[in-house]
């Protein structure tokens, strides 16, 4: 693959530089590499991005030079006028925002090693109004994605309870998510609560396996369940984001038998995927995700 | 002996009464301190860089003009205070006018002025020359490393300075567009009658010591009580704590233990009317459109 390129994605002209700059040095996993992965994930992945502002985790040294990689909420000024921007009123005044609405964008998102998305819960035009209740299941060591799929379990059961589904996705990186699609009307003012009185009720439950509060001490060998990204100005790793790991895993979706397997075998290994078996699944199963854009739920009144 | 917080001197004409500054201002905050509530550690604040943990030591810190969002103009301690107005000792009258003609809008902190060692004599005789004219003299002086706006006025030989907003700091009325009634609502004769009743009857001489602050004795006395080790029961007044967290907690335990039932067939009649209608919703959808497409592929 030659260094630097201009390519036409969908009728839009693109620069590709350094396409041979390894971004994942325990891999060799290069630019290139990511470039290709996100434009084959991309029919799947897009509908997930569409219409949410995007914040961006750069790393253009590298996923080993944590120096160089920052968060870049702020749609860069050097971008492409085709890309789509929208306001978002932060705390410091509004920003404009990246939006991903299709292939050209996904692909200069990869260009600017833009390895990590992370988007809002909902979409800029309700600003205020989740699509998903999202629980994100963060091990703390010594406890793993193992006791993660146990608590994701628990979230299906209790979610259950009252009808309602979940899906789960691999972070990516050490812990599971769980997605409650929603894609009606209720504003993040009743999932926060709601995702709080939940993980306060698992913690309350099983306190040996969960802990809802922040603090790091509190987490050792327990499963923190953050239920605090149910927020306006909060972000998740997005579907099929790859993270900045030794190795190029992506945030997947995972089937609840196979949250179920990891549980009882004890071994969290099947649940990581790194870019080629992302893209095996996607062939297979197609999006696993895809309820998650379509489901209409509403959380219980309580 | 009062502590001078400036001195220099009234000038004007070719009279020139060296003068000390006094604050005529008791701060009666109530300082508090910031401490964690488990073991009373005090509070540190760190400046660090934005999106780091990194402390940014002092000398490290510039300040800034931010052109647009991101872009900024740093200025120096250097610069800055080349620009600062030149440290003159002046209190330079420009004028005297009637007090009477200054919005209050435009007066901000009091201070006293007090005569310099040996300048007793020209300083009475200006307090006099004041008094009797019943004028307040407007004066500039640089105090702080910042040109000040001032009126100076005398009563019982003793002069105080206000210093001043400067006319372009006050915003005036016609700024705040629809803050006001664009036109005079007509106003019933009678209604005014009653208002301007109401005013006289409510009407006394004005005496400061007659309003106190009340919050802040109320605070005093709320740590004193705590100091004598009395329990303090919070007035019910107080603002609701959030305490919603724990209740939907309950609720919701109560809510999936109902769900429960005793078997799971029985769960749907169980569970209060609004779940069990999102469920019978929620279910039919996703048989369509959830898992049975995954699973399709």
């Amino acid at each position: 693959m030659a260094e630097n390129r201009v390519v036409e994605v969908d009728g839009r002209e693109l620069k590709l530089t350094n396409l041979d700059k390894v971004l994942y040095p325990q891999a060799g996993f290069t630019k290139g590499q990511v470039v290709d992965y996100y434009a084959n994930v991309a029919p799947v992945m897009v509908p997930h991005l569409d219409g949410r502002a995007v914040t961006l985790r750069r790393f253009p040294e590298g996923v080993d030079d944590l120096d160089a990689a920052f968060f870049e909420k702020r749609c860069p000024k050097h971008r492409p006028k085709w890309v789509k921007t929208t306001p978002v009123q932060a705390e410091t005044g509004k920003i404009d925002f990246c939006v991903c609405d299709g292939l050209p964008t996904l692909i200069w998102f990869a260009q600017l090693a833009a390895i990590e998305l992370h988007p809002s819960l909902s979409r800029s035009r309700a600003p205020k109004r989740p699509t998903v209740l999202a629980f994100d299941l963060d091990p703390g060591a010594p406890a793993d994605v193992v006791d993660c799929c146990r608590v994701a379990l628990r979230l299906r059961e209790m979610f259950g309870h009252f009808g309602v589904e979940s899906f789960p996705k691999t972070s990516g990186s050490k812990g599971l998510q769980v997605y409650v699609p929603l894609n009606k009307k209720d504003s993040y003012e009743v999932t926060k609560p709601f995702a709080k009185a939940i993980a306060q009720l698992l913690e309350k439950q099983t306190p040996d396996l969960v802990v809802s509060k922040m603090k790091k001490v509190e987490r050792e060998g327990k499963v923190f369940v953050d239920w605090s990204q149910n927020h306006e100005r909060k972000t998740t790793i997005a579907v099929y984001s790859l993270r900045a790991r030794e190795h190029p895993t992506a945030s997947t979706p995972i089937t609840w038998d196979e949250v179920e397997t990891a549980a009882d075998s004890g071994d969290g290994s099947t649940l990581v995927f790194a870019a080629d078996a992302v893209l095996d699944r996607i062939e297979q199963h197609g999006d696993l995700f895809a309820p998650v854009l379509e489901l209409e739920q509403e959380l219980p009144e309580l | 002996m009062a502590r001078a917080i400036w001195s220099g001197s009234i000038s004007f004409g070719l009279l020139n009464v060296p003068v000390r500054l006094y604050s005529a201002v008791a701060r009666r905050n109530i300082a508090l301190r910031e401490i964690r509530d488990s073991d009373s550690a005090r509070i540190k604040h760190r400046r660090v860089a934005e999106g780091t943990d990194e402390e940014v030591p002092y000398e490290n810190i510039v300040k800034a003009y931010e052109i647009t969002p991101g872009r900024y103009v740093p200025l120096t301690k250097d610069e800055m205070s080349a620009l600062a107005p030149e440290k003159t000792r002046a209190i330079e009258v420009q004028d005297f006018v009637n007090i009477e003609e200054i919005d209050p809008m435009y007066f901000d902190s009091p201070y006293y002025l007090g005569p310099a060692d040996g300048a007793e004599k020209a300083y009475s005789l200006l307090a006099a020359a004041m008094e009797k004219s019943g004028k307040a003299a407007i004066a500039r002086f640089v105090f702080r490393n910042k040109e000040h706006l001032a009126a100076i006025r005398a009563s019982d030989n003793v002069l105080t300075l206000t210093t001043m907003r400067f006319a372009d700091e006050v915003v005036p009325a016609s700024e705040l567009d629809d803050a006001f009634p664009q036109k005079q609502g007509k106003v019933a004769k009678k209604e005014q009658e009653m208002a301007e009743k109401l005013i006289e009857s409510l009407s006394t001489e004005f005496d400061p010591s007659s309003y106190r602050d009340e919050y802040r004795e109320q605070l005093l006395e709320l740590i004193e009580t705590k100091a004598e080790g009395k329990e303090v029961v919070a007035p019910e007044t107080e603002e609701p704590q959030p305490t919603k967290a724990p209740d939907l907690m309950a609720a919701l335990e109560e809510s999936i233990a109902a769900a429960k039932g005793p078997t799971r067939s029985s769960k749907k009649a169980k569970s209060a009317p609004k779940p069990s209608k999102s469920k019978t919703k929620a279910k039919s959808k996703s048989k369509s459109s959830g898992r049975a497409k995954a699973k399709s592929k």
